[in-house]
């Protein structure tokens, strides 16, 4: 699959183009709105014990329409509720996971991934085709995780560890890997033309990529260990 | 790879998610293993 192509290669010319500037500002401000929503989300749901019903609507199916309006939508309204579903259900669902790690490994985390967000950021748009040729391995890469993921719930399933030894080589290649991807879709953002639904899709893109470097980062300093 | 076969992947994965998903002792792995699945979702909703 080639990340760069499709949906991504959408291309509008007229009035509702923006400013180069503006439109760093919007991708930027739609991805700490985001974060932010996110955030809230997760501090409600921290005692959540959903139910089965709960879980599957708000942890599941709620982020999954998210995704697929905001991807298909070429309206920025209609592409800004699917991201608020996105980011929503996501941290409706992070909140009763971060509730088991001490405080001070959640803002350890927080900070990490602020400061690794910043940086990857400016790299994705001050070099705006860095990483563009990436998307192929990017993905396989992707696909990788997912293969380990599999094992660990299988592991999980035969009561066996699924956290320990090794495992915390998979959460280092996770969190290098989502930080490849914050610079990759800079820079597809960046190669988007500059519309205020491109920049809402951009946001999709860069605050799932962040959602993941977050969580890694949070396994790798908080080791297993929780209150 | 097809962007088909990048939507079965994250399908079965996210139907892993719901099948596995212990409500009583949520735990790490499994938010990162949707939000994993969400962010190859995503993109491959995004190329079809």
């Amino acid at each position: 699959m080639d990340l760069g192509k499709m949906v991504w290669d959408r291309r509008q010319t007229g009035a509702d183009e923006l400013s180069e500037r503006s439109y760093i500002f919007a991708v930027s401000a739609f991805t700490v709105g985001g974060l932010l929503l996110s955030a809230f989300t997760a501090s409600l749901s921290l005692d959540w014990h959903p139910s089965w019903i709960s879980f599957i609507l708000f942890g599941l199916v709620m982020p999954i329409a998210g995704i697929i309006i905001a991807a298909k939508s070429d309206e920025p309204l209609v592409s800004l509720i699917g991201y608020v579903m996105v980011v929503v259900g996501l941290g409706a669902l992070i909140g009763p996971s971060v509730a088991t790690f001490k405080t001070a490994i959640v803002y350890k985390a927080l900070m990490a991934t602020g400061a690794v967000t910043v940086l990857m950021s400016f790299v994705g748009i001050a070099y705006p085709r860095a990483f563009l040729h990436w998307g192929s391995y990017l993905f396989a890469g992707l696909m990788a995780l997912i293969a380990v993921r599999i094992g660990q719930i299988i592991a999980l399933s035969f009561g066996l560890p699924a956290t320990t030894g090794w495992m915390i080589l998979v959460e280092y290649a996770g969190a290098v890997l989502f930080s490849a991807l914050i610079i990759y879709d800079w820079n597809r953002a960046m190669t988007l033309d500059k519309t205020l639904d491109n920049a809402i899709d951009s946001a999709v893109g860069i605050y799932l990529d962040i959602a993941n470097l977050f969580l890694h980062l949070l396994s790798i300093f908080g080791g297993g260990s929780k209150d | 790879m097809s962007k088909w076969l990048g939507l079965a992947i994250a399908g079965i994965w996210l139907g892993a998610g719901i099948i596995s998903f212990n409500i009583h002792d949520p735990s790490l792995l499994w938010a990162a293993a949707i939000a994993t699945g969400l962010t190859v979702l995503f993109d491959a909703v995004k190329n079809t």
